[in-house]
């Protein structure tokens, strides 16, 4: 079996600019390591959901290397970057929950990806909404749900197949004291079975009660800091 | 699935079930009509005509010679005072309209009837042009004109109906095809969500496929139950009074089982092949 590698996610020198010209993002240079946690803070359109986007691959950097995992990402739509994502827990911007589908169904569709079995689908689809306290709501359309629990079902759908890395873009955004407390909870549990985090946020709390190590984004450049507090 | 995209499955399927119902008849009509040709075309015979001088041996050597060709299914030999009953029977005459006539002036004849691959104007004209240099033989003859016309019609009804079934099967790919697509269009926001999560090609397009599949299969199923029923209704409602109109045509049409199966098989294919090509554009979704 191959050593895992150390380094979960690697950026060097990523340089992004938007259509209008501007460079969003400039020489950004900061590594994850395994298991570790690192929150990405920085003001509004500081580019820390743009980043998660190149890390995922679904947009291409303009310069600079991405690697998740030892593989780079390229930006293309491959079966190794599908690979990358099966391994990924995501909650970024541009996957809504399906207004057609029911919070269950919602979940399953993460676990329909990495080819689980029905009666696995079943099982952990089950056990996940009731760790986030959404067994009450298995049969709900996202229109009849609240932003928190909007919110949550998405957290479940990233976390149910249980990933080895997971990237959020403001997990607690919307969300209200408790339910963001439980949000946090769920992702340091995450955090302590061993997943490697990346989380973009606004919370200037979220870092120390994630126990994550802090890296902010300003002027299109990454300040990496130190950890703010112990994980757990 | 969401109310308006069921309403959009039923009706794909029942257009595929409508045109495989077409293509199904046209097919089943070139079936039965190359199956009927083939039956007109065994009920033709060639004629030998025997001379009047020929003895009993010199026919008996005839009837042999003839027997001994490998393509002669049977023979059958119609005496002078047997082609005189006939021709009396079949005309509806008293025998006194022949009093005046003298001898007999019916010649006998052996009719021979042969297999399949004999039953074309060359293989027919091919004997007949043998059979005629036989001793005692004063002429043959066979319907040539009729079995020309027979077997070019046959072959025109299989060709036409083939083709415009084939036209027709490939339309129930086309239909298919389209809705598969429009299916991407309505669920693009599914496909994003799947390249997301890591989702492979065959993962994301194994809805569409079963999609496609199943509305071919059901079509084809709809399809045979529509033919398969109009068949029985016709053959039992109005069999007799056809028969008696066609002269027993009917009986020999035929619905075949095997048909149905094919039917119900070429839906699932052109489903499953419309959702193939459909799937080119699967290449394009990617966030």
């Amino acid at each position: 079996m191959a050593t895992p590698f150390p380094v979960a996610i690697q950026i060097l020198d990523v340089w992004k600019a938007f259509q209008t010209g501007l460079d969003v993002l400039q020489g950004v240079t900061f590594s994850v390591s395994r298991g570790e946690a690192v929150v990405l803070q920085g003001p509004t359109g500081s580019g820390k959901s743009t980043l998660l986007r190149l890390v995922i691959g679904a947009e291409r950097a303009d310069s600079g290397t991405i690697m998740v995992g030892g593989a780079e990402i390229t930006g293309s739509v491959t079966p190794q970057l599908a690979a990358i994502r099966r391994s990924m827990g995501l909650m970024v911007q541009g996957m809504p929950l399906l207004p057609a589908l029911t919070v269950a169904e919602n979940v399953a569709l993460a676990l329909r990806a990495v080819k689980a079995s029905s009666r696995d689908v079943r099982f952990r689809v089950y056990d996940t909404l009731k760790s986030f306290g959404l067994e009450g709501r298995r049969e709900s359309y996202p229109s009849q749900l609240s932003g928190g629990e909007a919110q949550r079902v998405c957290l479940a759908r990233a976390l149910v197949t249980r990933p080895a890395l997971v990237l959020a873009d403001e997990p607690t955004a919307l969300l209200d004291r408790a339910t963001a407390e439980g949000v946090i909870a769920v992702l340091r549990d995450a955090h302590v079975r061993g997943a490697t985090m990346l989380v973009a946020t606004h919370d200037s709390d979220l870092a120390s009660r994630l126990g994550a190590r802090c890296v902010v984004l300003r002027g299109g450049r990454a300040d990496v800091g130190g950890r703010t507090g112990d994980r757990g | 699935m969401s109310r308006g995209r069921r309403a959009a499955t039923a009706g794909v399927t029942l257009t595929a079930a409508l045109v495989l119902t077409l293509a199904g008849g046209c097919w089943l009509a070139a079936w039965n009509a190359w199956t009927l040709m083939r039956a007109w075309r065994a009920d033709v015979k060639l004629v030998v005509y025997v001379r009047d001088t020929a003895a009993a041996e010199e026919i008996e050597g005839l009837r042999t010679a003839i027997g001994s060709e490998p393509r002669v299914r049977g023979q059958r030999l119609i005496t002078q005072a047997e082609a005189e009953e006939e021709f009396l029977r079949f005309m509806q005459l008293d025998r006194s309209v022949l009093a005046g006539l003298g001898d007999n002036p019916f010649p006998a004849s052996i009719e021979v009837s042969v297999d399949d691959i004999a039953q074309t104007p060359q293989a027919m004209g091919d004997l007949a042009a043998r059979w005629s240099g036989l001793p005692g033989v004063e002429e043959v003859r066979y319907g040539e004109a009729l079995l020309r016309d027979l077997s070019a019609a046959a072959r025109m009804v299989w060709v036409l109906g083939a083709a415009v079934g084939a036209a027709l099967a490939a339309g129930v790919a086309v239909v298919i095809g389209l809705t598969v697509q429009m299916s991407f269009g309505g669920r693009h926001d599914e496909i994003i969500l799947l390249r997301f999560l890591g989702a492979s090609d065959g993962v994301i397009l194994k809805p569409f496929l079963r999609e496609g599949l199943a509305i071919g299969t059901v079509g084809g199923l709809a399809a045979s139950l529509v033919l398969g029923g109009t068949w029985l209704v016709v053959r039992d409602r109005w069999g007799s009074t056809l028969d008696g109109l066609l002269g027993a045509w009917l009986s020999r049409l035929v619905f075949p089982v095997e048909f149905v199966a094919v039917l119900i098989g070429l839906g699932a294919v052109m489903g499953g092949i419309g959702s193939l090509v459909a799937a080119k554009r699967l290449r394009q979704v990617a966030p």
